[in-house]
């Protein structure tokens, strides 16, 4: 009966469960290892479906007691429609492989006689799985926690499971007509590279809203009278609140509505975008992608020159460029940016001179909160096949490959960073104030990069796959809140107050980080054994 | 020099190399072949520092791969068997990585980069990313990278892989003219009759184990006294592989048959 269906749409039954069975296969697996030998291991398995599923759970159990504590049944449901969406979008915009289909996908499957629409389909298909597997992940705690909510209705977990359902597709869809909308907009050849770009405005956005949208959203008993309002209607994660705690009908129509106009928006995007991989400029695109080089500018040679020693050298070059150009990288680190720009824009929207403060410091303070996620990502390389040229090299100090990889990450990512904020920070605070904060927190970001550096086990840009953020070692993040929270304060008030403790402190943490460095160097911050890489 | 001696590694259940041993000389191009699954890539992999072997031990001008490994890498020049490079680098970005990796002086570098990829034909591409290039022109990049450190010893791993016939004929004549020079070359490849012409010796391997080794001439006329015509014919009764004509024949017959009605 489904063969028969399907191919009345023109999909080859056969072909579209074979390829399903791949896909989602891979979902459950990751990518096996495609390089490494006895003595340099291959990559790990890519963030595979299972401990994603895990970690969702987990994170969606805190967010339901947390919503279940606080709120009635409409808020309830709000909060974690909220949570549950940007979860999914978030995935999503990570993964264009899962959104749309990869050019370089398409061009390994263009010469098989399988009908353009059942790849297209079993795209779909698999998307859908994976959204629908989030979003069960994601609903569980809290359709469990309905059952009390709704004073032990049976069908609460069921509304909450529908509408969680719902949501996931709803935000999937607009991720991936996004995705549609900027190939169609952009020459579909360099909607990699747009994709990177939408995906620093689409952080943005969302860090935006988390640090704004408490503000607006209503008090933890007004979500009844948010519900009635006009403004529930832009609001999404409204929508579907209303079918898990029973809310007006026009939010329950608008939520049913949408995922279909969504889906069918998508699918008239998504099909010129086949069209475009049909074509065969997907494949062209490799073939024209090669472009000329640009040399290194004159800070990074300037600072290679008197800043990276010779043994550093090759791993400083490797990594500046790779972190550059390396796709799987810029992904996965570009839409991080968001976050500082987030934190300058509250800054400069606050009326109040102590806000504007307060948002500051956390500006010059936050990179130390996602540095690691960056730093974590630098292991990982779409060509991992290409690491031989590493393992075959007479390297003999493991230290200089990861400092000259280290330092590279200081001068692209540190640097240039602090240097905007040190600008933003004498036009909030003035010359001294400004530029000694600015310092004093770079110093700390400097000391704290070459902290996060022994957790780096692989050398740079070796291994296939990746880590997704939920993976990384949150006790890293949480731990230094505190201790980051403590020590800007003592700083911003002693430079502050006294601005010749400068002296005194930028010293300091000059000796510490470059203690920190001589110790490195000498293997004592060194993640792994081997002499040789 | 290369010294493999008693190599063994085994990969669970399946016995990848069953003590291995040779000698690839100074001034001398050894021809290491074998069928798919012989154990060519592993013994390579270990000759080059990629892998452990279980027993046994190699070594490289002298140089245990496994207790002094920086030492015996530095003395080798390696192409593998699949050119994959990292296509964001341009070819000269990866010689420059390659040469400052093996510790050349900056000015050898500026020096050389120009002249080995002139010499590929690729000086033109110098500075285009490689993700664009095609397989042969990948490889040239990796032949580049190979000499660029002038090896004593150069393991090529299916050199000849996708480049075009006056590429293959100019690298012939380069390694002739570097065994002339005195540089060790371990040549690994299916295609017989290119290694009949330019390997000095060869070594036969098939599951695991050597099968024959010595010079052409030698194991060519080993057999019954008087020279065999081609190295093929060697190989395929050193490793006992069923009559090919005859298979392909079998094949066709088959297909035949289950295409008529």
């Amino acid at each position: 009966m489904i063969a028969g269906f399907l191919a009345r749409l023109g999909i080859d039954g056969t072909s579209f469960r074979l390829l399903l069975g791949l896909q989602i296969r891979r979902d459950f697996e990751g990518s096996s290892p495609s390089t490494g030998s006895a003595d340099a291991p291959g990559p790990i398995d890519d963030s595979p479906l299972l401990v994603n599923v895990a970690h969702n759970l987990s994170m969606a159990t805190l967010v339901a007691y947390f919503a279940y504590v606080n709120f009635e049944p409409f808020g309830f449901a709000f909060v974690q429609m909220v949570v549950l969406m940007v979860a999914v979008a978030m995935a999503l915009v990570a993964e264009f492989g899962v959104a749309l289909l990869d050019p370089e996908v398409h061009a390994m499957l263009a010469h098989l006689p399988i009908p353009s629409r059942t790849v297209f389909a079993a795209r779909a298909v698999n998307a859908l799985f994976y959204v629908a597997v989030m979003a069960t992940s994601w609903s569980l705690p809290g359709a469990i926690l309905s059952f009390r909510v709704h004073g032990g209705s049976l069908v609460a977990p069921l509304a909450h499971f529908v509408a969680s359902l719902l949501a996931a597709l709803t935000s999937a869809v607009i991720v991936v007509a996004g995705y549609g909308l900027l190939a169609r907009l952009v020459s579909p050849r360099r909607v990699h590279d747009a994709t990177l770009y939408a995906q620093v405005l689409f952080s943005l956005l969302l860090f935006l809203g988390f640090l704004y949208g408490p503000s607006v959203l209503p008090s933890a008993d007004g979500f009844v009278a948010f519900s009635r309002s006009p403004n529930a209607l832009a609001c999404p994660p409204a929508w579907f609140a209303a079918i898990a705690a029973g809310g007006p009908a026009r939010l329950v129509t608008i939520a049913i509505l949408a995922p279909i106009v969504g889906a069918l928006v998508t699918v008239w995007l998504a099909a010129g975008y086949m069209a475009w991989l049909r074509s065969g400029a997907g494949a062209r695109r490799t073939a024209s992608g090669e472009r000329a080089n640009r040399g290194a500018g004159f800070v990074t040679r300037l600072f290679r020159r008197f800043a990276v020693r010779e043994d550093e050298r090759p791993s400083f070059d490797f990594a500046m460029i790779q972190m550059s150009r390396e796709r799987a990288f810029r992904l996965r680190v570009y839409p991080l940016l968001g976050f500082p720009i987030a934190l300058a824009v509250m800054a400069t929207s606050m009326p109040s001179a102590h806000d504007r403060t307060l948002w500051t410091m956390l500006l010059l303070y936050a990179p130390n909160l996602y540095f690691p996620a960056v730093i974590s990502q630098l292991p990982f390389t779409s060509s991992p096949d290409a690491s031989w040229m590493w393992r075959t090299a007479p390297i003999s100090r493991r230290s200089d490959v990861l400092i000259g990889a280290e330092k590279a990450f200081l001068l692209r990512f540190v640097a240039s960073l602090f240097v905007v904020v040190a600008i933003f920070a004498v036009w909030v605070w003035g010359p001294i104030a400004g530029l000694g904060n600015a310092a004093a927190a770079a110093l700390i970001a400097c000391i704290f990069t070459v902290l996060d550096f022994r957790e780096v086990a692989d050398l740079p840009f070796t291994r296939g796959g990746s880590r997704t953020f939920s993976q990384i070692e949150m006790s890293h993040v949480m731990g230094r809140v505190v201790v980051l929270a403590v020590a800007s304060a003592a700083q911003f008030y002693l430079v502050g107050t006294a601005p010749v403790t400068l002296l005194v402190l930028l010293p300091i943490l000059v000796a510490t980080f470059l203690g920190l460095l001589a110790w490195q160097r000498r293997g004592g911050l060194v993640a792994g054994a081997p002499a040789h890489a | 020099m290369i010294v493999a001696k008693e190599l063994t590694k085994r990969y669970g259940e399946i016995t990848a190399l069953d003590g291995v041993s040779f000698e690839a000389r100074s001034g001398e191009i050894l021809g290491y072949l074998g069928p798919n699954g012989a154990g060519k890539s592993t013994t390579i992999s270990i000759l080059t520092g990629l892998l452990a072997p279980d027993s046994g031990s190699a070594s490289i001008s002298g140089y245990d791969v496994a207790a002094a490994p920086v030492e015996a890498k530095a003395r080798v020049g390696y192409v593998p068997e699949v050119p994959a490079v990292y296509e964001t680098l341009t070819p000269e970005e990866f010689l420059g990585f390659v040469g400052r990796i093996r510790k050349l002086p900056e000015s050898t570098i500026a020096t050389r980069t120009p002249l080995l990829l002139d010499l590929f034909e690729i000086g033109d591409r110098a500075r285009f990313r490689m993700g664009g290039f095609s397989k042969g022109m990948r490889q040239k990049v990796l032949l580049a990278a190979a000499l660029l450190h002038d090896p004593e010893v150069l393991i090529l791993d299916e050199p000849l892989s996708g480049l075009d016939a006056p590429s293959a004929l100019l690298l012939r004549e380069i390694l002739r003219g570097l065994r002339d020079a005195g540089k060790t070359i371990l040549y690994s490849s299916h295609i017989l009759e290119v290694v009949e012409k330019i390997a000095d010796r060869v070594v036969i391997l098939a599951k695991g184990r050597v099968v024959a080794q010595g010079t052409v001439e030698e194991l060519l006329r080993a057999k019954s006294g008087e020279a065999k015509r081609h190295l093929e014919d060697l190989f395929r009764e050193r490793t006992e592989i069923a009559d090919p004509e005859a298979r392909a024949r079998h094949f066709l017959a088959e297909l035949r048959e289950r295409r008529s009605p």
